[in-house]
């Protein structure tokens, strides 16, 4: 009978009350707030997705210079026996210096004369006060010429 | 106080007539539908976003993956490439489930199935563990993203295995992440990468002077750089060195009769490897050829010569130095143009005649000089003797002696690459008393040259010395060969071969080491 009652007293009324509007109001301003949100922080994501998949283009770029360096060296053993690792360092020092304005930096280390090891830092996009590395081993092809 | 557009919708339909009942609530049924397809959209995004982070994330564990399989195998060549700790062995020795784990066999299953079996083994549990796998972060976090998790990487030989001169390396590359012991994998990567391989003798030292199947050596020595090789049958002769003493210098020199100390330690035994072919001297050689008379064909010209030869031996030449048209049965006596005194010559001007920039090639029938005449191959050029037919010989008792000497002149040249005899007929005997194609020497009558004779015989009568290589089927020298490899002005004859006669480099025979040389494939990355 209340039921009733009140359908009938809404059938009477006219539209929505303006509690009503300002609940669906809210309502929608949260969800566009969400959404916003949400869109900026994808956004955000996207452009340190570029940023990282360019340093590690350039870092793969890098990785295969020196390889290259290391294949067409010519293979002076007279020079290059004694420590092949610290060799072919000089010779990436020459042909491939690091340029200023890289977004990573690049150490070598010769500890083992037959490997030289590469490692490339740089400032994670996503978090730019923490660091990511790569560490790329070259044994020298001049070393198969070594007796 | 009432506020809606659809009273002012509802006001104008009162005053038009009463509202239709299936469109009252339509607004409400709108905003739903929009308030979900704004949390559709969110959503998606969300979703977007996070699928971006981890792309990133894996991205990065792959590309981590396939460098530390790269690097894995720049590990594992740089021990295997190391001359300081030769195990270079392992290059041809397999390392797959399919055909064993050859590398973690015993000394004594190794060495009957190895090409040198006499190869030190060197392999150290330290190097053992390097070339099986190992951690590759250098103690570092490779990716500080703000978790107490470390990201590290590592590389795994999942299966080496060799086929002729190529090497095929399967590594694994493994990113990691994680504190514990092992930690969880990120990513993985399969690196199948394929070399050549080759042999590489490292000095003239090691390098065979002498080098036969079979060998009776008595007291014969080597004076200079080289090794005395011996080549076995793999499958008859590899048991025997399973024994820990089978490559000791008694036990070698045993097999070759050998009594000298120093010759004795200097044995290197080869299983299932053969003497390079003749053709090692054939390569840019002229044919010392001619057009007999009455033949319109140019022909090869086959030189007889013997300075005792019995009485009608020979169809129509009874001299020293006959010589025929290869298509021709019937000899001509030379004597008249080369024989002077006690010496034959041979000029250079009259052999190989248009040719005579290039080393030149005489085909030989026989060479017999009995202790009374003297031959001297008179050319700027180098020379090769090659023998014809199989049964025939080249014997030279001293003090006759067959060697080259400068155009012109009568000294015998001590370089030994300006000689060569080579015989690939022979039957490769198994006895120093069978007929076979022979070399047959004593005291100095053959000062210097080089020797291949793949099926042949060399005989030293009685006690010889000569300078230069001899590598045939069989060596016999109870009598005692003195064997010198240096040459006179310092170097070694191995060296002036190797440059005289244009070797390539993959000819080997000796000790050799093997080195797997890149550049000759690409590498193929897997994921899994």
């Amino acid at each position: 009978m209340i039921i009733q009652q009140r359908l009938r007293a809404q059938h009477d009324s006219s539209g929505f009350g303006i509690v009503e509007v300002l609940m669906a109001a809210l309502l929608v301003m949260m969800v566009m707030m969400s959404v916003s949100r949400t869109l900026i922080l994808g956004m955000a994501a996207n452009r340190h997705m570029g940023e990282r998949i360019n340093i590690e283009s350039e870092i793969l770029n890098d990785i295969e210079i020196i390889q290259g360096i290391d294949s067409l060296a010519s293979k002076d053993t007279a020079a290059g026996c004694a420590n092949p690792a610290q060799y072919l360092q000089n010779l990436v020092l020459l042909k491939n210096p690091e340029k200023v304005g890289n977004s990573w930096d690049r150490t070598f280390d010769v500890v083992d004369p037959n490997i030289l090891v590469i490692v490339y830092s740089f400032n994670r996009p996503e978090s730019p006060t923490r660091q990511e590395k790569r560490i790329t081993e070259i044994n020298p092809s001049l070393q198969a010429e070594c007796q | 106080m009432k506020f809606s557009i659809t009273k002012r919708i509802r006001s104008v339909s009162l005053s038009q007539g009463q509202a239709k009942a299936d469109e009252q609530g339509v607004a409400l049924i709108l905003a739903v539908l929009m308030s979900i397809i704004l949390l559709g959209i969110s959503t998606g995004l969300l979703a977007k976003q996070l699928m971006t982070r981890r792309n990133g994330a894996s991205e990065s564990y792959k590309q981590m993956a396939e460098t530390a399989a790269s690097n894995g195998l720049n590990r594992i060549l740089a021990k295997l490439n190391n001359s300081n700790t030769d195990i270079s062995y392992l290059w041809r020795l397999q390392q797959n489930d399919q055909q064993g784990l050859q590398w973690n066999y015993s000394n004594e299953q190794l060495r009957p199935m190895m090409e040198q079996p006499c190869t030190p083994l060197l392999l150290s549990q330290q190097t053992a563990a390097v070339l099986a796998g190992g951690d590759l972060s250098h103690n570092s976090n490779l990716r500080d993203d703000g978790s107490s998790e470390a990201v590290t990487m590592s590389y795994r030989l999942r299966s080496y295995g060799v086929s002729s001169n190529q090497a095929t390396f399967q590594i694994e590359g493994i990113a990691s992440r994680g504190n514990e012991t092992p930690p969880a994998i990120a990513s993985r990567s399969l690196l199948t990468r394929m070399l050549a391989l080759k042999n590489v003798i490292p000095d003239a030292d090691h390098w065979a002077a002498l080098a036969a199947s079979r060998m009776e050596l008595g007291a014969s020595t080597i004076s200079g750089p080289g090794r005395t090789v011996l080549l076995l049958n793999k499958v008859d002769a590899g048991p025997s060195f399973v024994p820990t003493d089978s490559c000791s210098a008694s036990t070698l020199g045993a097999r070759v009769g050998a009594t000298d100390t120093d010759l004795k330690a200097k044995i290197w035994p080869l299983l299932g490897v053969e003497l390079p072919s003749t053709g090692i001297f054939d390569q840019e050689v002229a044919v010392d050829q001619f057009t007999p008379s009455g033949s319109s064909t140019i022909q090869r010209r086959i030189w007889n010569i013997d300075d005792n030869r019995p009485a009608n031996s020979l169809i129509g030449c009874t001299a020293i130095v006959c010589s025929r048209g290869e298509l021709e049965s019937s000899y001509k006596s030379q004597d008249a143009l080369y024989v002077s005194n006690g010496t034959i010559t041979l000029p250079g001007s009259a052999i190989c005649v248009d040719q005579q920039a290039k080393p030149c090639l005489l085909w030989i029938e026989k060479i017999k000089l009995s202790g009374i005449k003297k031959l001297l191959i008179a050319s700027n050029q180098a020379v090769v003797l090659r023998m014809f037919r199989p049964l025939e010989s080249i014997a030279l008792v001293s003090p006759s002696s067959l060697c080259a000497a400068n155009s012109g002149e009568t000294t015998c040249r001590q370089e030994a690459e300006r000689l060569a005899i080579v015989a690939n007929g022979g039957d490769s005997p198994s006895s120093c008393a069978a007929a076979t194609q022979k070399l047959s020497i004593s005291g100095n009558a053959l000062p210097a040259a080089l020797v291949l004779m793949p099926q042949g015989t060399v005989n030293a009568t009685t006690s010889a010395s000569m300078r230069g290589l001899i590598w045939a089927h069989q060596i016999c020298a109870t009598a005692g060969l003195a064997l010198t490899t240096t040459s006179a002005d310092g170097g070694n004859v191995v060296d002036k071969a190797k440059t005289s006669w244009h070797w390539n480099e993959d000819l080997s025979l000796g000790i050799t080491v093997t080195k797997g040389m890149r550049g000759t494939g690409l590498d193929m990355f897997r994921r899994w």
